[in-house]
């Protein structure tokens, strides 16, 4: 997607500041974060965030630390990062339409 | 664009089967899982004493609450399975006298909030309708199973005591901390005195009709037409209907006075029931009411309303009437936000505790225990 931004000078410059890529690239990082904190186990310290946990952790701030960012990571991986992977994928659609037509 | 695409369809990936969760017939294959760990836990002493360390820094209440939904459930999987019923006997018969044992040595202060010591009881001597209502169910429900002529005694001396008490109060209720009466606790007891009717033959129907139509006349929120929360001894509204209360006495009530029970589910599922994009989840209060969030509602989210407590224990009302749409929302919930792991210990939510467990345990296994006392009662 491009946007015009019109200096009063008259002089137009084109800003691209969205582009398939850019939307691509945070949701593939976020589904890797994910993915690296779930295979260290951090799923196992979301128990202490309930208040409880039946594991031998100790409830270190460390582990309700990694406990947080995992909830921040799995949200984010089920619902930012497939909207994101959706919307790159909808752009370079329109994109490539777009510049057929142009030809 | 992609959001209005996706966020609708989110659900459609954590939407469980309700067999998985709940069988007519047998015990289901997720309470079987989520049982596994809890009977170790309770049968295995040093897995319960690390657990239970645990869960009474958060709360006491839940290490009770936990107790008390966690052998109501073995109570109807026993019935449902007689292969489980050793097992569950002897789960149930471990927190039984563990609890019991308890109160005895510390005291009932032990399995309340602090704030039970900062005024005085109206009833003397303080008693809590909390512990005894509870207790008494377990050991109801217990002798519902299998007869143990140890608890008949405690059963029937809880039931007089619970009984005596609560004819002093003009609203047929006992405070479960000072002069605070819950809806909750006191129909958890009147459910445990009429099962105990049911064993021994003893006639407590006048009182627990007085009871229903004193809740019917005293005890309604006028604009929802629901249940309160809770009230003073005299029978003051303190706090209206609540979203973490009202599932379970609906669910208590259908043992007592079905039409009743019917019509506070449908006035609770209109008010407090919601379910946005597939994902179901209860309120803590309706919207004519505003209510702290605390211990019960657990976390409430912002402008939904959302209370895990409440959703925790809709599950409860809706497997209770049969409700498989709600139910299949709040399960579709649980699988997306519970964070679900299986190992060879069994099933458990990471985002719940032992009582968040032991409810969802009790919504998968309830109805046999309530049919066996209905069945004999039918004319």
């Amino acid at each position: 997607m491009e946007v015009s931004l019109e200096k009063p000078a008259g002089r137009k410059h084109r800003f691209r500041i969205v582009s398939p890529l850019m939307l691509l690239i945070p949701a593939v990082l976020i589904v890797a974060g994910f993915a690296a904190a779930h295979t260290a186990g951090w799923r196992e310290n979301v128990s202490l965030l309930a208040g409880t946990s039946f594991s031998d952790s100790d409830g270190s701030q460390r582990q309700i630390a990694s406990a947080s960012v995992y909830v921040i990571l799995y949200f984010a991986a089920v619902i930012v990062s497939p909207i994101l992977a959706m919307a790159s994928v909808i752009m370079w659609s329109l994109q490539k339409t777009l510049k057929r037509r142009k030809v | 664009m992609a959001a209005v695409i996706w966020l609708p369809c989110v659900h459609f990936f954590f939407r469980p089967d309700v067999s998985e969760f709940l069988d007519s017939d047998g015990i289901s294959p997720k309470a079987r899982r989520l049982s596994q760990r809890h009977v170790r836990l309770w049968t295995e002493a040093d897995l319960r004493e690390a657990a239970l360390a645990k869960i009474r820094t958060a709360n006491a209440e839940w290490d009770f609450m936990g107790r008390s939904f966690f052998v109501w459930s073995l109570a109807n999987m026993a019935i449902r399975d007689e292969q489980f019923r050793p097992d569950a006997l002897r789960a149930m018969d471990a927190i039984i006298d563990e609890t019991i044992r308890l109160e005895r040595d510390e005291d009932m202060y032990f399995f309340l909030m602090p704030y039970a010591r900062r005024r005085p009881w109206v009833l003397s001597p303080a008693r809590s309708q909390f512990i005894d209502g509870e207790i008494a169910l377990m050991l109801a429900l217990r002798q519902l199973v299998e007869e143990k002529s140890e608890y008949k005694p405690l059963l029937v001396e809880r039931v007089r005591i619970m009984i005596e008490r609560m004819e002093k109060s003009p609203v047929l209720s006992a405070e479960s901390y000072p002069d605070e009466c819950w809806t909750f606790c006191n129909v958890i007891a009147v459910s445990a005195i009429r099962i105990n009717g049911h064993l021994d033959g003893a006639d407590h129907s006048e009182f627990i009709n007085d009871w229903l139509e004193t809740a019917k006349t005293r005890l309604i929120d006028r604009k929802t037409g629901l249940l309160v929360s809770s009230y003073t001894l005299d029978g003051k509204h303190l706090d209206g209907p609540e979203g973490s209360s009202i599932w379970m006495v609906t669910h208590c009530l259908s043992l007592l006075d079905e039409d009743f029970a019917r019509d506070q589910y449908k006035r609770a599922t209109e008010h407090l029931g919601r379910s946005i994009l597939g994902f179901g989840y209860a309120r803590e209060w309706p919207d004519s009411w505003t209510g702290p969030m605390d211990i019960d509602s657990g976390a409430v989210v912002p402008g939904m309303g959302l209370s895990v407590g409440a959703s925790g224990m809709a599950f409860i009302a809706a497997a209770t009437f049969d409700d498989k749409q709600f139910y299949r929302s709040l399960a579709t919930s649980l699988e997306f936000a519970g964070m679900p792991i299986e190992d060879n210990t069994g099933l458990r939510y990471e985002t719940s505790n032992q009582v968040g467990d032991a409810v969802l345990l009790y919504s998968m296994s309830l109805g046999p225990a309530w049919q066996k006392v209905r069945e004999r009662h039918k004319p």
